[in-house]
């Protein structure tokens, strides 16, 4: 039985046959750069591989599993919580050389696209016809379909036009043995057999490597307008933000942030945020002006019961986009707020039922208090999506401790309150040791589906909890940690 | 942690952000060629985790210094500052500059310019110096000629302090502490005077790096806040464009400084889809691109949204930005230096 080492290498060897030298690479230089994402882990693999088609995809995946080596694709290397690791080592597949457009259909209301386009060069090809992919990630302008395929991300206009899964119609996948598939459709709806384009929507590269994607488009809004409101309590802004979705108002996006997240959005923008107010709601919505000008009203009069500290309206491109620069920044922005401590995704995705927005946000900042960590609150609230960042000291064992425990009983109590996880980031590793809170009954039939798909688990194994429970996040920091 | 680079990358959340406006990321495609990539090679070396390649040592050294990454960092990580740690730290680690940078490392340290060429010893005694830099008055000689005579005319109590390297490349390749020995001495002669600059690098230079590395605070101008548009007749009829450098990228007031005199010649300015401090590099690197082949290419995309303007003309305020597109532009449009159209508009 040969070594896995050499089974690595062999099929490095024979992969480099398929790609071409330009195209892999085990250069020292290569893999560290490539061991890093956007989450707090770091791990290695042992080749990269640059495909530019489905066919060498596939023929890839054939020799990763004649030698049973592990695969793990990676879109822009985005993912928060290290879903585009090579956590068992083996090959990294970056996609980023397909990205063509490959059809453009706006009759049928879809464009097919390769995985390795940005989120951003997909809406600039669309624009052109008055269309677009609604979703808007906050790293819409690097991350790639490829990768919100992979984690069914979503973003501000998910409340009303739903998250990636929503616009994916079909899908070609290549299978862990090398085989394509294609699933889905190229219709609005299909009720023939099994929807599977959707299950592998989500599924982070861990049933199949996604060559294409056929996504349906939506057409551009009219007119946008903006109501923004402040708040002396964060949790007066999550009792307007449920309010205003339980009085049928469909907005085109209902964000929220706390006073830690407005200080760091300000800190980078500058676009004159009131930097002492405890919480701030962004509500926008779009299509015809006079209609969009009756539901800002109401909407206003609404948030006015929740007694706001000021609020603000704009139908200015310009305002709307120094709020939205503003309001993207935040994730990275929180690393330079509080005197050296890093932002660290951890329970940073968190989704609740809408009406349980105000008791999520209280619920979190005490445990934030209960263990002495910093954290910063924000997300698209509408949906009842919530991104609670850890500020921490990260070269310290004991806050990492800490913070486990305190992401432990954030899931505990988000699930429940009814919510799950992950609103849009997935799972990866980080999130991977809180599976059991929320798939008790559910995540051995997910291993099932894994094992009949990836019977030797090459396709991004260490993932989701799918081979065992996990116990710990505290696990491959790409921080120099004492002790880990 | 005591390190302040070590502090500044773990600061780093490494959300991706500067990929997307990284021009060599762009026409490679390797994460190790991208702003994140060559933070965390960095982050390798001082950590002991990475081992020295030498396709490290050309990622590292493949980085065009212009400044954009840091724009769009939302977390502000200084990614230059760490870029100079890293090609430092690459050096110690076997890496070799290239012939060409070699020879202008040791033509810096030596004769105080790129080129080598023995200059009388200069000492300045006036408050306000012009500081031509070495590129303008050692390579382009015409554009020297209209230099000076906008500084004659706009500036005629300076005294020019010719031909000498503001030290910026020793910096740029990585040799850190001898920048740092370079600007000391070249202080000396500066410090508590007026400074004014036409050449953006030297600008740059003086104004940000001797600060942040050196921790010496210059009184630096450009040349271009000192002309009267009320003196330049109308001169141009053409249609415009200004390719904005790297290195003024932050000084906005300049930038539309060299636009309204543009106007003021008579010439309709049209804007490409990048520019201000989102301009994008021409490919030089300020002379110090280790890979032509990759600088080229830069250029080349710089050159399609200049002429995506429709415009005549491409305006430059820095003569390298010049030799750069020249090559990827000419014959079919136009590139020439904002000094030249200006000194012969000098009524």
């Amino acid at each position: 039985m040969p070594s896995m080492k050499n089974n690595v290498a062999r099929a490095v060897e024979e992969i480099e046959d398929i790609v071409g030298s330009g195209n892999l690479s085990t250069d020292e230089a290569d893999i560290y750069a490539y061991s890093f994402d956007a989450s707090v882990h770091s791990s290695r693999p042992d080749a990269v591989a640059r495909p530019s088609s489905v066919e060498e995809v596939s023929q890839i995946m054939s020799i990763a599993y004649k030698y049973e080596v592990p695969v793990t694709p990676r879109g822009a290397g985005t993912s928060l919580c290290g879903a585009s690791l090579a956590w068992r080592g083996g090959i990294l597949l970056d996609m980023t050389r397909m990205r063509k457009v490959k059809d453009v259909r706006i009759e049928d209301l879809y464009v097919v696209v390769e995985p390795g386009l940005t989120y951003r060069e997909v809406n600039e090809a669309l624009e052109k016809y008055g269309f677009f992919f609604p979703p808007d990630p906050a790293s819409g302008d690097v991350c790639t379909i490829g990768g919100m395929v992979g984690c069914n991300a979503s973003g501000a206009h998910s409340v009303k036009y739903g998250a990636t899964r929503d616009h994916v119609l079909g899908l070609e996948v290549v299978l862990a043995d090398g085989r394509i598939v294609r699933t889905g459709s190229r219709t609005l709806k299909h009720s023939s057999g099994y929807q599977l384009a959707k299950l592998f929507v989500g599924s982070e590269g861990t049933l199949g490597v996604v060559t294409e994607a056929t996504i349906k488009v939506t057409p551009l809004p009219e007119y946008v307008s903006t109501l923004v409101a402040f708040f002396d309590r964060l949790e007066e802004a999550g009792r307007a933000i449920s309010s205003i979705i339980s009085k049928g108002l469909i907005p085109y996006s209902l964000e929220i942030m706390d006073n830690t997240c407005i200080r760091a959005a300000e800190s980078y923008a500058r676009i004159g945020l009131p930097t002492d107010a405890e919480g701030m709601i962004i509500v926008e919505f779009d299509g015809k002006p006079s209609v969009v000008s009756e539901q800002i009203d109401e909407a206003r009069r609404i948030v006015e019961k929740f007694e706001p500290v000021s609020l603000e309206f704009s139908d200015d491109p310009n305002r709307r986009m120094q709020l939205w620069k503003a309001r993207k920044s935040v994730l990275p922005a929180l690393s330079r707020l509080e005197g050296g401590l890093v932002s660290t995704s951890l329970a940073d995705d968190m989704v609740v039922p809408m009406s349980k927005i105000a008791d999520a946000l209280k619920a979190y900042n005490a445990i934030a208090g209960k263990y002495d960590v910093v954290i910063g609150l924000y997300g698209h609230a509408g949906d009842g999506n919530l991104h609670a960042k850890f500020l921490l000291n990260v070269t310290d064992l004991e806050s990492w401790k800490k913070a486990f425990k305190a992401c432990w009983e954030i899931y505990e109590r988000t699930v429940s309150l009814g919510g799950a996880l992950s609103g849009e980031h997935g799972v990866g590793f980080t999130k991977s040791p809180f599976m059991k809170l929320e798939h008790a009954s559910d995540l051995d039939v997910m291993r099932i589906i894994k094992k009949a798909l990836d019977p030797k688990n090459i396709l991004n194994p260490g993932k989701l909890a799918l081979e065992k429970d996990v116990d710990s996040f505290v696990y491959k920091l790409r921080y120099p940690v004492e002790g880990v | 942690m005591k390190d302040e680079i070590l502090r500044e990358i773990l600061t780093c959340t490494e959300c991706g952000y500067c990929k997307q406006v990284c021009p060599i990321y762009d026409v490679v495609g390797w994460e190790t060629f991208s702003p994140r990539g060559r933070i965390n090679l960095t982050y390798g070396f001082l950590l002991e985790a990475l081992k020295y390649t030498e396709k490290a040592g050309s990622a590292l050294f493949s980085c065009l210094g212009c400044g954009v990454g840091e724009i769009r960092c939302p977390s502000k990580i200084r990614i230059r500052k760490i870029m100079f740690r890293g090609k430092q730290e690459a050096l110690k680690r076997g890496a070799k500059p290239t012939k060409k940078q070699a020879e202008l490392l040791e033509n810096v340290l030596k004769a105080k310019n790129i080129y080598g060429k023995k200059l009388p010893e200069r000492k300045v005694s006036k408050d306000v110096v012009f500081f031509s830099g070495c590129i303008i008055p050692l390579e382009e000689e015409s554009v020297h000629k209209s230099v000076l005579k906008l500084v004659s005319e706009f500036l005629p109590g300076a005294e020019v302090l010719d031909g000498i390297c503001c030290g910026r490349p020793l910096l740029a390749l990585g040799e850190v502490e001898k920048f740092r020995s370079y600007a000391e001495e070249l202080a000396r002669e500066l410090q508590d005077r007026e400074v004014v600059v036409a050449c953006p690098s030297c600008y740059e230079a003086l104004k940000t790096w001797y600060q942040e590395e050196a921790g010496i605070s210059l009184n630096v101008k450009h040349l271009l806040e000192y002309v009267d548009d009320g003196r330049l007749a109308k001169s141009l009829s053409s249609k415009v464009v200004v390719h904005d450098p790297c290195s003024l990228r932050r000084e906005p007031d300049v930038l539309r400084k060299c636009r309204s005199l543009l106007e003021s010649l008579g010439a309709k300015v049209v804007e490409p889809s990048k520019k201000f401090e989102w301009t994008l590099c021409c490919g030089s690197g300020h002379k110090l691109m280790s890979e032509e082949e990759l600088g080229r290419r830069v250029s080349e995309k710089r050159g399609e949204d200049l002429v995506k303007t429709g415009a005549d003309v491409v305006v430059t305020i820095c003569p390298e930005c010049a030799r750069m597109l020249k090559a990827s532009l000419q014959p079919k449009v136009k590139v020439v230096d904002v000094y030249t159209l200006l000194s012969g508009a000098v009524a």
